[in-house]
Formats: C-alpha cells, structure tokens, sequence
C-alpha cells in the first residue's frame, strides 16, 4: 500500500481515493483517527494524504501528533480549492522523493564535520 | 544555598533555536506546578525574555545590578502576572557582553543566593566564557537545538568546550592533567586522546585520584537534549544522535532527550505579547513544555 488518505468528507474522500486509482498509486481511505492508526500500523505507507476540511483543530492536533510518534515522514495536507490534477501531482512528486537520511548517516555525517 | 533549589542553565549555541521561549514557557509550566520560579534573562548581548512576557518598560534591568545601582541580585526581581515567577529582565548597556571577571563573580554569587525551587538561565548564543561558565554553575542544562545539522554540531562542541574548560578550572594547579588535556585539544596529533574514554585510561595513569574525579564530573553532568521545533519522528531522532556523540567521545552517559513539535501557535503569542503557554494552553507546544516540566521535577 503506498498511501492512506484521511478524510472525514466521504466524497472528497473517494474522489481523492480514484483518481490515485487512475495513476496506479495503491490506497485505503480512511474517515476516523482510529481507523487512520490502523491502517497506517497495518501497511506502513510512504504518504499520508490528510484532508483538513471539516476536521476540528483538536483533530488535526491529533492527527499530527500521530504522523510524529508513528513516524511518517511524508503528508499531504489538502484543505480548499480541491483540486483533483493538482493533488495527483503532488502525491507522485512526494512519492519519488527519496527518503530523508536516516539517523545512522546524519551520526556519520556530524561525525565528519566534528572531525571524530 | 538550600538543598531544595535548583539552577538549570538554558542552552543553545545557535541562535534562534528557541531559548528565550522555552525558557519563558518552562518557567511558567513549573511555576503552574507550584514552584518557586526566577527566569533570568543572561543573554547579555540580545536580551528579549521579558518582551515574551509582554514587559515592555522593565522596572529593573540587569545594568542595575552590573553597574551597582542595586545591592543584590534579588532587588531587580520584577513581578509577573503570575504569584510564583519572578523575572530578572537582561540589561541594554553596550558591552555587557564582555562582562569583566569580577562582575561575573558577582554575578555567579547572586545567582546561587537568589530564593526559588527553580533558577532558569536563559543564554546567550555562542560558546564565550560568559556563557559556557553560567552553565557549569548551574550544573543542569537543557541543550536546545533543532533537528539541523548546523545546530546539532553547535550542540556537541559547546557541551565539549564546556567540559574542558570545567576540567581546566578544576585541575588549574595539576600540570601533568593540564597537559593531557592540552594535548587533548588536538586530538588529530593525539589520537588516542579522541574519546573522553582514551583522555580517562591515560589520566588514570598519570593521577588516578584526579581521573576519579573527572569521572564523577562526568557522571554528575545532567543535561536534557530538547530538539525543539520536531516536525516528524525523523527530526524527534536527531536528539539520538547527539546523545549517541556524547556518550561515545565525552563519556556523558546521563543525558536524556524531550522534544517540543514546531507550532505557529508560538509566532501568534509572541505577536499578542503573551507567553504561549497562556495564549494556548491546548497548543502542541504547551503540551509538551507541560510535560518536559513535570518530568524535571
Ligand atoms: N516550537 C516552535 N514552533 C514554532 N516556532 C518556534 C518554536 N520555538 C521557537 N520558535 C520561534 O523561533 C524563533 C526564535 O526563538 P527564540 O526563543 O527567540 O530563540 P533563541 O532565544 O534561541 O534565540 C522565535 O520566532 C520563535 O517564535
Ligand atoms: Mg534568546
């Protein structure tokens, strides 16, 4: 599974959900935090797509400390307009993106500038 | 000085990474816990702690204490909003920066007279004596950083030049230690001398006593690494690394890591003149100042 979507607005929701479908980019959707959690246990996936609209601040808060203590390094946050080309491009933009340096590097890497 | 009373120096060589509101904020989580509270603002060169308290005309300054005007540290504590948080509001005279020796003496005597459960320093950038010797007087210090890797270095050599520099005050009349850590300096021409661990076999050869002796400066070091404005789990890691350098090349074992997440909750207070943590005390950054203060207690 590459993404899993959030979002509260099933129709937004679904849209996001086919037009990724188009794009052979695999997803579940999900619509409570809970679920949301699950999925992301379940199938570790490179991108959250997080759709704000409707969502109460106290969700979000929720939601984003989640994305920290899970670990995701990639989200996509849509709100208003919602446009359908312009998220399909950048979930591939996000997706080709390499992964950023792990912990082991970034300790070589300040290693070398320290000069140990 | 009574045994109850705690002075944690606040940390961060490079600029900008949160000091002055961690500071700030800490101050008035555990003064909300029901401590005793001085924030001292000691960035002698940028002082701005009481502006984030929305002091705009200080009653007192740290100039009134520098240059006299005042006995003792503790007749420029200005009042807050809050019963239990005192502030020490940072002083405007050009040339502070370079306090001279005796001044800082001074300096250093009033800060451990002063009366509280808690004396929070909030430093200056760089790693001057003036500031370096504000956090081996306090004994604790929260290294601030954020996950980049120009503040993480910044970190690891202020936390080394302090240590020598603790090591070269203590041992100021044993030549022979003096030397080890001369050469130390140059650990390219020294290798063996590259860890903490090396310095402390070839020390204990030299004067075991004083090798002891480092070991417990070592041990006795408490510091908590806060990598503050963490936006994922990769950036909340980058406090591993520093802890990992500090344990592998200073012998500093006892360090733990908090981190605060990145929150424009923290731009919104400042621009209202109000501590965030009273603006918005549900925000992501109030949550976790709250907890990094009830873990200090
Ligand atoms: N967790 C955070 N989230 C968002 N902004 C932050 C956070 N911490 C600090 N900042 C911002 O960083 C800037 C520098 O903070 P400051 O406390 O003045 O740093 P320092 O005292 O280390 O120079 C300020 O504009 C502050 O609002
Ligand atoms: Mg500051």
């Amino acid at each position: 599974m590459d993404v899993v979507i959030y979002s509260i607005n099933k129709i937004r929701g679904g849209i996001t959900q086919k037009i990724l479908e188009r794009s052979s980019i695999k997803s579940i959707l999900t619509s409570r935090i809970y679920e949301l959690k699950d999925a992301i246990l379940k199938y570790k996936p490179n991108l959250l797509v997080i759709d704000s609209k409707d969502t109460i601040k106290n969700e979000i808060n929720l939601v984003n400390q989640m994305v920290i203590e899970m670990g995701i390094n990639k989200v996509l946050w849509l709100s208003d307009p919602f446009v359908p080309e312009m998220i399909i491009s950048e979930v591939k933009e996000l997706l080709s993106q390499e992964e950023p340096a792990n912990n082991d590097s970034m300790y070589e890497n300040l290693k070398q500038f320290l000069n140990l | 000085m009574e045994i109850s009373k705690r002075i944690v120096a606040i940390v961060g060589p490079k600029g900008g990474v949160g000091k002055t509101t961690i500071s700030a904020n800490l101050a008035i989580a555990l003064s909300n816990l029901g401590k005793d509270v001085i924030a001292v603002d000691l960035d002698l060169g940028a002082s701005n702690l009481h502006t984030i308290f929305g002091l705009k005309q200080p009653k007192f300054r740290l100039d009134d204490f520098i240059l006299n005007k005042v006995k003792s540290l503790s007749d420029i504590v200005c009042e807050t909003h809050l019963k239990n948080l005192g502030i020490i509001c940072g002083g405007d005279i050009p040339g502070i920066a370079n306090l001279d020796y005796n001044k800082k003496l001074k300096l250093i005597r009033n800060l451990s007279d002063l009366k509280g459960d808690f004396i929070l320093l909030d430093l200056g950038a760089g790693a001057s004596n003036n500031v370096v010797d504000f956090l081996i007087i306090a004994k604790e210090g929260l290294l601030i950083t954020t996950p980049e890797i120009p503040s993480l270095l910044n970190v690891y050599s202020f936390i080394k030049t302090m240590i020598f520099r603790r090591l070269n005050l203590q041992f100021k009349k044993n030549n022979a230690i003096i030397e080890l850590l001369e050469q130390a300096k140059d650990f390219n021409a020294n290798p063996h001398l590259k860890t903490m661990e090396g310095f402390l076999t070839y020390a204990k050869e030299i004067d075991v006593e004083a090798s002891k002796s480092i070991e417990k400066i070592l041990d006795n070091f408490k510091s908590i690494i806060i990598v503050n404005r963490v936006k994922s789990e990769q950036d909340a890691n980058s406090g591993k690394v520093i802890q990992n350098l500090m344990s592998q090349y200073l012998n500093i074992k006892t360090s733990t890591i908090r981190t605060i997440r990145e929150d424009n909750n923290v731009q919104i207070a400042i621009a209202k003149m109000k501590p965030v943590i009273l603006h918005a005390p549900e925000s992501l950054f109030a949550k976790d100042m709250n907890i990094i203060a009830r873990k200090l207690l």
